[in-house]
């Protein structure tokens, strides 16, 4: 069968054929739709958990019990999930464990410079890349065997214009049995074989052969396997030009270099030594194209070979990424970039009906000093609206405000600091935040704006929503860690709003003041309405 | 007889470019072409700009289009056909909705305006104007299916089939508002000329 497929779309596809059992994720952009299409599969168990070290940690619990599980979030999310990350590299698993993130590469989606590349070298994790949808199904096949042959969990990363962009995918109607494997591990903790390691001195002791996973053994096989793989592969051209290329930014060069030869890496950690050793030796000039920081180059250069990156392609101010427009510009010096027109710009805001909207207003009116997180709730912050001060990551708001209105005690002359924050936030990371709050006595208010659904997403129901149960409301929740100021108004109430969110700023206690409404998009009216 | 056609489609988000997008895409899909296309939304569900690039051909390698080398620009609002101008090859096509919508920019404050339909006037290049309000108003349709009554527009400049575009508005839209989007293509359909004025895109 033949079918137009995003990245997305094609990494569920190739997840449903390698028999993938459970699906965890967070939603983000530009990734939200592997999840959101592995919901319609039947075979596949999906949870969209409740925030991306969550989601990890339910994949290692699933490959524990033998089943091949995929996790899914964007390049922010993997920082979130770091320390499940950094705990399960290098320790045995038994179903394989296959992390798609979503690099916003040339900052579309979000605004960093992250490149999650950077998690793999730092962990000895294998790091694999697509380059089309095709590639994005097939790749995620071999990321499943990979990581169940070296026992490790593979990193699948896309970027923002792969993960959105369609191509045609062959591929069977046939889906495979689900594999199912439960080796016996005694130990899955790297820390304690590595204790064990240090303190005796023969690990091959029959006592101690449980307690300790030669995770660098298996790296190594891993290293031979980088040069055999299929996942590289070398285009032979009529030039003696070379380019080593990952990624989609390989069909932006075969476009404009057609008569190049290639060395194409699907596998981008660790690298393909021999081959790309064999492919510089054999080729006048090499140019190496990667999308994000020049990791590759980096290590390309320490095997003492020459290669030319980033003195063509600056990291800067491009944004990290490349587009066909920018490497021929770079190699041919010819074409004229998308001219930068003076057309006012449009960035994106609040709904009017909207809490978020709502709130804003308010801080708008009286001048009040606010820190924001991320989503829909950050929205306040762009320059067009410039209504919030200060804007982290998600769930952040609440310590950043704590600790501001910490430094400065009441009879300071400095503003108090306002902390709001979505409740799809809330539930992420800013939960944690309020019993610090409550634990170090804090006595800041703060504004959880319910709009009910994880809306810049595409509207996921959050908890409460999901479990429709008064014992799951941000209030009872808030209560329940011992919050004593807590009140629920709807947002469309305004003055009423108003007038609490001030007077609870003028008390030394710590609020909480929940401003309720349905979002205007993603409306789940009925379970909204139980809710109230 | 040119073997390849670039398309870009822009304009607001929530105006339906990601479905026009795929109307199009489904109708070439259809013909058996080999197709990339790639939608570049950002945050655009919350109003921002969104493009998308449509490549159609035999054997398309890179799925973004480069600058002067669009065949087409579709857009759905003026601000943002300014915007994509760029991508234009100089005897390209460009159809877009006669609206104009002011960038938010411009009501709050951060840019200033531009004298819009005089800029617009002057780009030396093909022009099909689509005026979807008027011709939706004719059918009593909403504003909703501008896509489709802008899409009908420039199934004219196409060599294919008229129901082979009503196949893939079938396959695309959800079947409550089929018929509504068949109007509004038809509508849009109907009031263009046969080909913009010197254009030829040659695909076959």
């Amino acid at each position: 069968m033949k079918k137009l497929m995003t990245s997305n779309e094609a990494v569920a596809q190739g997840s449903i054929e390698s028999g993938v059992a459970f699906v965890s994720g967070y939603p983000g952009t530009p990734c939200t739709e592997i999840v959101t299409v592995l919901q319609q599969a039947k075979s596949v168990k999906c949870e969209w958990s409740t925030n991306e070290k969550v989601a990890l940690e339910v994949a290692i619990g699933t490959s524990l019990a033998g089943y091949r599980s995929l996790v899914v979030m964007k390049t922010l999310g993997l920082n979130v999930a770091a320390d499940a990350f950094t705990q399960l590299a290098g320790t045995p698993i038994n179903g394989g464990i296959v992390i798609v993130v979503a690099d916003d590469i040339g900052r579309i989606a979000g605004d960093d410079y992250q490149d999650c590349r950077s998690y793999g070298i730092m962990s000895s994790v294998p790091v694999v890349e697509p380059s089309n949808s095709q590639e994005a199904k097939d790749f995620v096949a071999v990321a499943f065997q990979m990581s169940e042959a070296y026992m490790t969990p593979v990193i699948f990363r896309l970027n923002s214009i792969l993960c959105k962009s369609k191509t045609v995918v062959s591929f069977e109607a046939f889906i495979a049995e689900k594999p199912f494997r439960k080796l016996s591990h005694k130990s899955y903790q790297k820390t304690i074989g590595n204790i064990v390691k240090f303190g005796f001195d023969d690990c091959a002791l029959d006592k101690l052969k449980d307690y300790w996973h030669d995770f660098n053994d298996e790296w190594q096989k891993l290293k031979l396997y980088a040069d055999e793989t299929a996942l590289n592969k070398i285009e032979k051209g009529k030039t003696n030009m070379g380019i080593i290329a990952t990624g989609i930014a390989y069909y932006y060069a075969k476009e404009i270099f057609p008569d190049a030869s290639f060395l194409k890496l699907g596998m981008v950690y660790p690298l393909a030594e021999k081959r790309i050793r064999q492919f510089i030796k054999t080729h006048q000039d090499v140019y190496l194209l990667e999308d994000g920081h020049p990791l590759i180059e980096k290590e390309i250069k320490s095997m003492g070979l020459k290669i030319i990156g980033e003195d063509l392609f600056p990291r800067f101010p491009e944004m990290l990424y490349f587009t066909p427009d920018i490497i021929e510009n770079k190699f041919l010096k010819k074409t004229a970039l998308v001219k930068k027109r003076d057309v006012p710009i449009r960035l994106p805001t609040n709904c009017k009906g909207c809490p978020h909207h709502a709130v804003n207003e308010i801080i708008k009116k009286h001048d009040i000093y606010t820190a924001s997180g991320i989503g829909c709730g950050g929205l306040g912050a762009l320059p067009h609206v410039g209504i919030i001060d200060v804007v982290k990551c998600m769930g952040s708001s609440f310590g950043i405000a704590h600790g501001y209105n910490k430094a400065n005690p009441a009879h300071s002359k400095s503003k108090k600091m306002l902390a709001i924050m979505g409740d799809g936030e809330f539930w992420h990371t800013g939960i944690n935040n309020l019993i610090n709050m409550v634990h170090n006595e804090s006595a800041t208010t703060v504004v959880i704006e319910d709009n009910m659904t994880i809306a810049m997403t595409g509207g996921q129901p959050t908890v409460a929503v999901k479990t429709n149960d008064a014992l799951s409301s941000i209030e009872s929740v808030c209560r329940g860690i011992g919050v004593r100021n807590v009140r629920v108004i709807d947002s469309k109430n305004i003055e009423v709003l108003e007038k609490t969110i001030l007077d609870a700023m003028n008390m030394e206690i710590l609020s909480v003041i929940i401003s309720r409404h349905p979002c205007v998009i993603f409306n789940q009216n009925k379970k909204m309405e139980a809710i109230k | 007889m040119i073997s390849q056609l670039d398309i870009i489609v822009c304009g607001i988000g929530g105006q339906g470019i990601v479905l026009a997008n795929e109307i199009i895409s489904t109708v070439f899909m259809q013909k058996g072409y080999d197709l990339k296309s790639t939608d570049i939304i950002g945050i655009g569900q919350r109003g921002g700009s969104v493009i998308s690039h449509i490549r159609i051909g035999k054997n398309i390698l890179s799925p973004l289009i480069k600058a002067k080398s669009a065949d087409m620009v579709i857009a759905f609002e003026k601000y943002e056909a300014l915007r994509c101008y760029d991508y234009l090859k100089t005897e390209g096509l460009l159809i877009t909705d006669k609206e104009a919508i002011i960038p938010n920019s411009v009501e709050m404050g951060l840019n200033e305006d531009i004298e819009i339909e005089m800029i617009f006037e002057a780009l030396p290049c093909n022009k099909t104007i689509v005026d979807t309000k008027a011709l939706l108003k004719l059918q009593k349709l909403d504003m909703k299916f501008a896509n489709s009554c802008v899409v009908g527009a420039l199934s004219k400049h196409i060599e294919v089939e008229e129901a082979c575009w009503l196949e893939a508005i079938k396959r695309v839209v959800p079947s409550q508002s089929y018929e509504k989007n068949i109007m509004a293509f038809r509508e849009g359909r109907k009031a263009t000329s046969l080909k913009g004025e010197g254009f030829d895109n040659g695909f076959k």
